[in-house]
């Protein structure tokens, strides 16, 4: 029972410490950011067919996307 | 088995916190001011890149999208102090797209209204003309070069690097960025928050070098390439140029 409050413990720190480590570091979500763009391409793209319009909007989402850095 | 796992559980932290302070992010050795100095003076020097007031560049931006694949857009971008003015094309260069900022307010002009047949100008929403901005900050070098120049910009921390690479970060106005150097001082690299920029095929445009291919990316995800054809520095712009009615009155004609 005490090693497995341990090893949570221990688990709980490192996720703890990646956190902080990576708090600065928003990779994930500008990541998340431009996928959100290409499942919106893939939705305009089935929709139309393709065409301009779904590549200018995703150009757009995609800049958007750097509003962060 | 129990022990076991105790123990690496309590050392598995302990590594990583090691680990942790000895990199760049914990404790750094003493900061050199003579990195940004080096770095600046490579690029032409402190004062060549304060001489520059406005500029115009012309790209090729490849959006990537799902890899290989890609958009082409050709680019163009008239900067004059704090205003801009930005022109987007398909290849083809159909159905051009204008954005402007005049100082104070932001705004688009989009493709040709067919009903109509005349463009619309629209102000930009605050959201949209931030991301635009954020984009014109990172189209090519100079405008980084420009924000490393400004005073009160200095080295904060100095890393090792590596053989091929010098490594500094340095505390500008628009926070703090990681630079990376080649041998000869020529910029490769800056992370800007979770932004990874790289240059290459530097070129000597009038009193600078300048790299012609920038590209983007985040993660290991390649965002963005642009290919640069042609850099001027401090064109003259006709007057009313960053104003709604000059772009809106051009792409008519």
């Amino acid at each position: 029972m005490k090693s497995r409050t341990w090893l949570r413990s221990g688990v709980a720190t490192m996720i703890l410490l990646l956190s902080l480590t990576l708090g600065g570091r928003t990779v994930f979500g500008q990541l998340d950011c431009i996928d959100s763009c290409l499942e919106e391409l893939a939705d305009c793209t089935n929709r139309t067919g393709g065409s301009q319009d779904c590549e200018d909007n995703y150009d757009r989402c995609v800049e958007d996307c750097l509003l962060a850095a | 088995m129990k022990k076991k796992l105790m123990r690496v559980a309590a050392v598995l932290p302990l590594l990583y916190f090691g680990w942790w302070a000895a990199s760049s992010r914990g404790v750094a050795p003493p900061a050199s001011p003579l990195a940004l100095e080096e770095t600046l003076r490579a690029h032409g020097g402190r004062e060549a890149i304060d001489a520059i007031a406005a500029f115009r560049a012309q790209a090729v931006r490849l959006t990537s999208t799902q890899p290989p694949a890609f958009f082409e857009r050709g680019m163009t971008l008239d900067v004059a102090g704090a205003k801009f003015r930005r022109q987007i094309e398909a290849p083809l260069g159909q159905r051009p797209q204008v954005e402007w900022f005049d100082g104070q307010r932001g705004f688009q002009l989009n493709s040709l209204d067919r009903a109509e047949k005349q463009p619309s100008v629209l102000a930009m929403n605050e959201r949209r003309l931030q991301a635009v901005k954020s984009n014109v900050a990172l189209f090519g070098l100079l405008p980084i070069l420009q924000r490393c120049a400004e005073l009160g910009v200095g080295t904060i921390a100095q890393d090792g690097g590596s053989e091929r690479f010098s490594k500094f970060r340095v505390k500008t106005s628009a926070g703090e960025w990681t630079i990376y150097t080649d041998r000869s001082h020529l910029i490769r690299q800056v992370e800007i928050g979770p932004w990874l920029l790289q240059f290459a095929d530097y070129r000597s445009v009038g009193d600078l070098r300048l790299p012609f291919v920038q590209r983007l990316s985040s993660g290991q995800r390649l965002v963005y390439e642009l290919v640069f054809s042609a850099i001027e520095l401090n064109p003259a712009f006709p007057a009313g140029y960053f104003t709604a009615e000059t772009p809106a009155r051009e792409v008519v004609h």
